[in-house]
This record gives structure tokens, sequence and C-alpha cells, in this order.
């Protein structure tokens, strides 16, 4: 946390009323996957209650469901769910998947169709608030839809599912663009004494979302005054938008230290930060949220819709205004540059992790139970958030895992969910990812990865990557394969002051931004090849375990390691670099997808097939460790540190004033 | 091949065309912020493009899905990714991103498969 007397303040006021929050964590058994040491998870998705394809209900089914939907379709079978749709209003009933699904039996509904009637145990008799359209453009404002739609349908999943299910939000932020936020207070679907609610995230999103331009909000009496009095309806843009966006997530920090999260997403889409309008984050944003949340605003997410990429980029929905003009690897390139944004965060030691989602809306040209997709996968498809296994887990590990840093993002299965990556110095004192390994002058740093890469994928093709066919690579689609690991360092140089001359740094639209470097210490340090590695193969059905053990020596200055893995070899044409880092992703479209099983979606040049859409996808496949940190032995410590400790202390409060005050209602785990 | 058609009738339950009048006494949105105007205005000139285009190629489909997205985006009050899909619907259309070889079938489930 950035020192200051106003945040110890906020941290004394975090504590006390962080005191009953532990008692709503949800936990469950999960024997099945006991033996895995992290769970996998997506947090960013969308259903008709906003603008995605598929009803709320349907998009848990298929994301945490077990073989094949009822009406086609593959499940995915997902560890953890959180429901995050944007914040706003629509006008569509979401208990129905919306026409384009091509769904037997569902048609787009709106909410005008439905009032007073009772479909899936849920009766909506208005729409609450202000009114908003009419006739079929009637909508219901979002924190209405999160209360009493989506947050009931989490309630009924959970207890089909027995998986942890969250409410979440895409928060549509004042001044900035989206934000994947959770507020898990008062959740508890499975509950013995009932179910609770979302009520706390619908406040939050009618408080700070700024299409959520409701002026009523829910009522506690006929005289109609408000349960939620004092919203700011006014400043929505900007650097006015940026200072509200502020306020939230210090009211987070301030009510929900330990069980919300803040983490901007597709964060280079729009462009640049604009003072005058809604769009895009500079570093100084960043810093701004972290500052503002150390222990809520800890990350950024990469972009998903990674099967939107046609002959001229667009994969992560990103067009050549974004920064950096497109994806790199599937990845923005604030995370995806060595020497980047995110390396400029971590060169301050600041808690700032990755995670990745799969932004669900649709299938593209496809519908819901189609294999193809020319938009988005299904949560679960294609990327998956790993974080750590936790025995009985709960909701409350969720955001315990991804505040921790120990966190790993995936794409295409590249690897599973057995990733070992840590780092110790001497005796048997490993750190691991977000945690801080401390040494001596010219220390000798061990650092050890183990990783399994699975024998299949979710492709449901067969015919080999195109993107390697020109380097003579034969690689089925659906047939994972690592080609190397990069562990890439950077020094780290201490906290930047909000009045200092780099605090904000100047940012660029295009092609531009790509050229921006916020730290020059990170490089690659070393590049590991998967045939370096020592090899395990685990049988037909769960694939190879790869090892490898490299060592560092301490300098004089702290540093971190953070790794990546890809199937793309070095200076692969059109896609990788000489070094190992990717290109710009719409130069893939430049390899023609010639195999006669390549399908009939993809994108055409001149008749001729490209690499594209869900291709695409599976043809460049990353993963993304978070880093471990290193600094000397009687260095002052890092932020990471700090804001882990303060972490620490809110959740003993919170434990300590529990136990004394409530034992029956205690529903979650001590480790 | 299977080309979901939709009509303007399911496009206008979708998006609440000419419905969705400001909310009185709600906030209004910045000044520089896409409005469901543009957004109406931008769907019907694409649509019009797509219309166009031979009824079984493969890029008036496209076309067609992205303005049924441009549409949910609008009924979600995102005029501005209605607005950047309507776009992607007609730069569709003008360059014939998809299209078929001959014999080739693009296989989309219908609703009673």
């Amino acid at each position: 946390m950035f020192p200051s007397g106003k945040t110890i303040l906020l941290t004394a006021a975090s504590a006390s009323l962080a005191l009953t929050q532990s008692a709503a964590a949800e936990g469950f058994g999960r024997d099945e996957r006991r033996g895995n040491p992290y769970v996998a998870g997506d947090m960013h998705n969308h259903n008709t209650c906003t603008d995605g394809s598929v009803a709320a209900g349907y998009a848990i089914d298929r994301a945490v469901g077990r073989g094949t939907a009822s009406a086609g379709g593959n499940n995915f079978d997902l560890d953890w769910f959180t429901l995050g749709n944007h914040g706003g209003s629509g006008n569509r009933d979401c208990r129905f998947s919306d026409t384009s699904a091509n769904l037997p039996g569902q048609t787009t509904t709106t909410w005008s169709q439905t009032l007073g009637q009772t479909i899936d145990g849920i009766t909506i008799s208005s729409l609450k608030g202000t009114p908003n359209g009419t006739g079929t453009g009637a909508q219901m404002w979002r924190w209405q839809s999160i209360r009493e739609v989506e947050y009931p349908t989490i309630v009924d999943r959970s207890a089909k599912y027995e998986k942890v299910l969250i409410e979440g939000l895409e928060w549509i932020a004042p001044g900035h663009e989206h934000v994947d936020v959770a507020v898990i207070t008062g959740q508890h679907p499975t509950h013995r004494k009932g179910p609770g609610n979302a009520d706390k995230m619908a406040e939050f999103e009618y408080r700070f979302d700024r299409a959520d331009t409701d002026a009523i909000g829910p009522v506690i009496d006929a005289g109609g005054n408000q349960l939620w009095p004092g919203k700011d309806n006014v400043n929505n843009t900007g650097t006015a938008g940026h200072q509200k966006a502020l306020t939230g997530i210090k009211w987070l920090q301030t009510n929900y230290p330990l069980q919300s999260y803040v983490i901007p997403t597709h964060t280079e889409r729009q462009g640049p930060f604009s003072p005058t309008a809604n769009k895009g984050y500079n570093i100084e944003h960043f810093r701004d949220f972290n500052n503002a949340g150390p222990t809520v605003a800890f990350g950024i997410e990469s972009p998903g819709h990674f099967a939107e990429g046609g002959a001229n980029g667009g994969s992560g929905s990103y067009t050549p205004t974004a920064v950096g003009g497109g994806t790199y690897g599937m990845s923005g390139v604030y995370t995806a540059k060595v020497g980047g944004l995110w390396d400029g965060l971590l060169a301050e030691g600041r808690n700032s992790f990755i995670f990745v989602s799969s932004d669900w809306h649709s299938r593209g040209a496809g519908g819901a139970r189609d294999s193809f997709t020319t938009a988005d996968f299904i949560p679960g498809e294609y990327t998956k958030l790993y974080v750590p296994n936790a025995g009985r887990f709960s909701s409350q590990h969720v955001i315990d895992g991804m505040r921790s840093g120990n966190s790993y993002s995936v794409n295409a299965d590249l690897i599973g969910p057995d990733l070992v990556f840590r780092a110790k110095a001497r005796g048997d004192d490993w750190k691991t990812m977000g945690e801080t390994l401390v040494v001596r002058p010219g220390e000798k740093i061990t650092v050890e990865m183990e990783l399994t890469v699975p024998n299949e994928n979710n492709s449901p093709y067969s015919f080999d990557n195109p993107l390697l066919v020109p380097v003579g690579i034969k690689q089925p689609l659906n047939k994972p394969a690592l080609d190397h690991v990069d562990l890439i360092t950077g020094q780290i140089t201490g906290v930047v002051a909000p009045d200092a001359p780099n605090y904000a740094v100047a940012n660029a639209a295009g092609t531009a931004g790509a050229a921006i470097v916020y730290n020059p210490s990170a490089i690659i340090a070393r590049q590991i090849s998967a045939t370096q590695m020592k090899r395990e193969h685990r049988g037909d059905r769960d694939g190879v375990r790869l090892k490898f053990t490299t060592t560092f020596v301490a300098g004089p200055k702290p540093f971190y390691i953070r790794a990546r893995g890809t199937n793309i070899p070095n200076g692969t044409p059109n896609v990788s670099d000489t070094a190992g880092n990717p290109l710009l992703d719409a130069n893939n479209a430049q390899v023609s997808c010639t195999d006669p099983a390549c399908p009939a979606h993809m994108e055409t040049v001149n008749g001729v097939k490209k690499v594209t859409h869900d291709v695409q996808a599976y043809s460049n496949v990353w993963f993304h460790a978070n880093p471990i940190f290193v600094r000397l032995e009687g260095s002052p410590k890092l932020l990471v540190e700090t804001n882990a400790e303060l972490a620490r202390r809110l959740g003993q409060r919170a434990d300590n004033d529990h136990d004394h005050h409530d034992h029956d209602d205690h529903h979650h785990d001590h480790h | 091949m299977y080309l979901f058609r939709i009509t303007v009738c399911v496009l206008g339950l979708f998006a609440g065309l000419g419905c969705g009048a400001a909310a009185p006494g709600a906030a209004a949105p910045a000044a520089d912020e896409p409005t469901r105007e543009q957004c109406n205005a931008a769907v019907a000139e694409a649509r019009a493009l797509a219309a166009s285009v031979p009824a079984d190629h493969l890029s008036r489909y496209f076309a067609e899905r992205h303005l049924h997205q441009a549409m949910a985006e609008a009924g979600n009050g995102e005029f501005d990714e209605c607005l950047e899909m309507a776009a992607r619907a007609s730069d569709e259309v003008r360059e014939r991103r998809h299209e078929l070889r001959p014999g080739e079938k693009l296989k989309v489930l219908r609703p009673d498969e």
C-alpha cells in the first residue's frame, strides 16, 4: 500500500467492517479435484441480461456442467465460475436465450412480455427504479437483475452442481472502459440458514456503473425512500469519471477489503485514456487503482473474445486503434510485451497480477451448440484461470487466490492444473507466484518449474497447426504442445509516488503504443526448450509432465521472475520474433490455411482461407504465470509484501472478531 | 447451408427500436457518447448494404449476425459497441470476407436439430 495517513484510517475502518464477512464464504467438498493444486475458473462472461446470447442459467450450465448439454454441445466442467455481466440495463428477459443462439424452444424474449409471470421459480412483477424505455424496449436496471434474476439463478445452479458460483459484474467504469468486479459479501447460495443475496454487488453496480443512470434504485417503503441514497449520477466521464471510479474502489476497500476484487479488462481495446471521454487506461490509472484499493485492485485481465480474429486482425475484439494495434499471442500489449506496462507496475514491486477469462457473449456465426466459433468461447472451453485449490474450496478462496498472485492463466489447455513455479535460495524455503524470496547478495537462487501438457484440448479440429506448417512442424490443433518456456526478469526500482514526474506516462493508440517501454530492465532471462526439460509420460489420458531447474545469482537490486510458455517456436514467420516474443496477431492472417479440413467459416483473401477465428486461437497458444519477487535481506519490504501483510491483518482481525462474536455461523476453513 | 435470417420484426423486439427513449429522471449520457439514434442509423445503413449481397453469400450471413449483435448491444445501452458491430457488418459486406468454395457448406445447427 502506498503509505499515507489517509490509507491508515481507511484500513482501520476496513478491519471493523470485515468482521462478519468471512461467515459468508461458501465452501464445498471437492473430492474429485483434491489432487489438483489449482482449480480452473472464469470471471468474465455474459448472458441475455445484457448483451450475451444465452440465458443466465444456460451459461452456467455449459461452463460448469459435465459431459454433453441436454440439447447438445459440450460442457466444460469449470471448478468455479463468476457471472461477470455488464452493468447498466437490458431489455431482454435473461431466463431465455436469444433466438440467435439457435437453442430448441428459445426465442428472444423481453421483460415487457413476461412481467408478472413465474418462470424458473422467479417472478418479476415490475421494472424498478427510473422508468427506462417502453414496450419491448423497456429495460431492467442491472441492480435489479443482479438481485432478482442472476443471483437466484446462481442459488439454483449452486445446489445442482455443488460448485463455487459467484455473482459478479463487468463494471462499466466511469472515465474508462470495463472492469471485472465481484463483491461476495452476503452471497452464500447453499448456506443452511438461507441463500443470502447479492445486494452488495448490486449496490456497487447502482452506485458506480456509468451505464446505470438510474436515479432511484430500490426503495424501502411506500413513500419511495431510497435504500441506497446519495448516488453521484453526474461525474461519469473523463477525468471526473476516473475520480468517481477511484471512489468506487475506495468504497470496496473500505467496506469489503477481502471480499471483493477490481480487475480492469481488455484494457488496451479503446486506446489510451481520454480526459474528456470514457475509454482506456494509462499506467497512472492502474497505479491509482492499486493505491486506492491495495487489497482489491491487484491486476489486469487480458482480453477474451479469442476467436474474433479476421483477415485484418480483431482477435480479442481489438481493432488497429487499440493500444498496440491488436493482440500479441492473444494478449494485450500491456501484458504481452517484455518491458511493457505490466512490467512497469512490477518494477515498483506492486501487487499487480494478470488474469484471463473468456468474455463469452456468443459464437458469432455459430449458435450456442455449434462446435465452431467466430467470436467467443464458452467459459472453460478455451481459457482457464487457475487459482489455488484450498481443499474445501469456496468463493472466498477464489478471491484470496487471485489476491495472492498465486495464479496462472492458460489458453487452449497448453498446460494443466498442476503448475509448479517456485524459487528458493537455501534450505527448503520455496516461494511461489505472488510471494517474495529474501536472499543475500551473490546468493544462488534456484528456480524450478513443473508442468503437465495435457493430451488434448477442446479444439474440434485435428488438422495440423497452419501457423507451423511453414516451419515444417506437424502439430494437430487438438493436441497441446509446448515449445518452450520463457523466464522473464525485471529489476524493481521502487514505488513511484503520485507526484513523481514518471507516475503518468504518455500513451499511444495503435502500434505506436507497442513501442513504449515502461521497464527497460525487463528481459527474457532464460528460455527453456521443452526438449531440454525432464519428461515423464503420464499415460494416454493425463499427458506429459515436464520439469526444469535453473539458477540465478542475486544481484544488488530486487527483481522479479515471471513466466510464459507457448507452442510457437522463435522466429516463426508471421507469429513470433527471433527472441520468441509474439508478433501482432493480425499477422497470423498472412498465413493460409490449406489443409482440406480447414473449416468453411474462416476468412478468405482472394478466395484463399487465412488463419483466422477459432483456428487462429488454437494455433497461437500461450500461458502466463504471475511473478515471484526477490529482494535482499535487510532491504525494505516490497509493496507486494506490505499489501499482502495488510490483507493478512485484515483477515486476522476479521477472524478474531468473528470467533468472538459468532461461532455458529462459521462457514469457511481456517488454514 | 442453413442461413439464419433475422427479420426486422425480431430486431425490433430485440432492441426495442423506437421504444428506447431516454429515461426521465435518469442521468443523461455524456455529450460525446454515441446515441441510440446513431446506432439505429448505422445498423440501418449496414443492413441496406447487406441486402445488396446475394442472399446465399456467406458474407451476408456474417453481416446479419453482426447486426443482430449490434442490436443486442443497443438493448444493453452500449451504443459504442453497437456502432462497432455495425461497422463490422459493413466491412464484412464490402470486403466479402467470408465465402464458400464450390460445394462447401457452413453447417449451423438449427433450433430443431
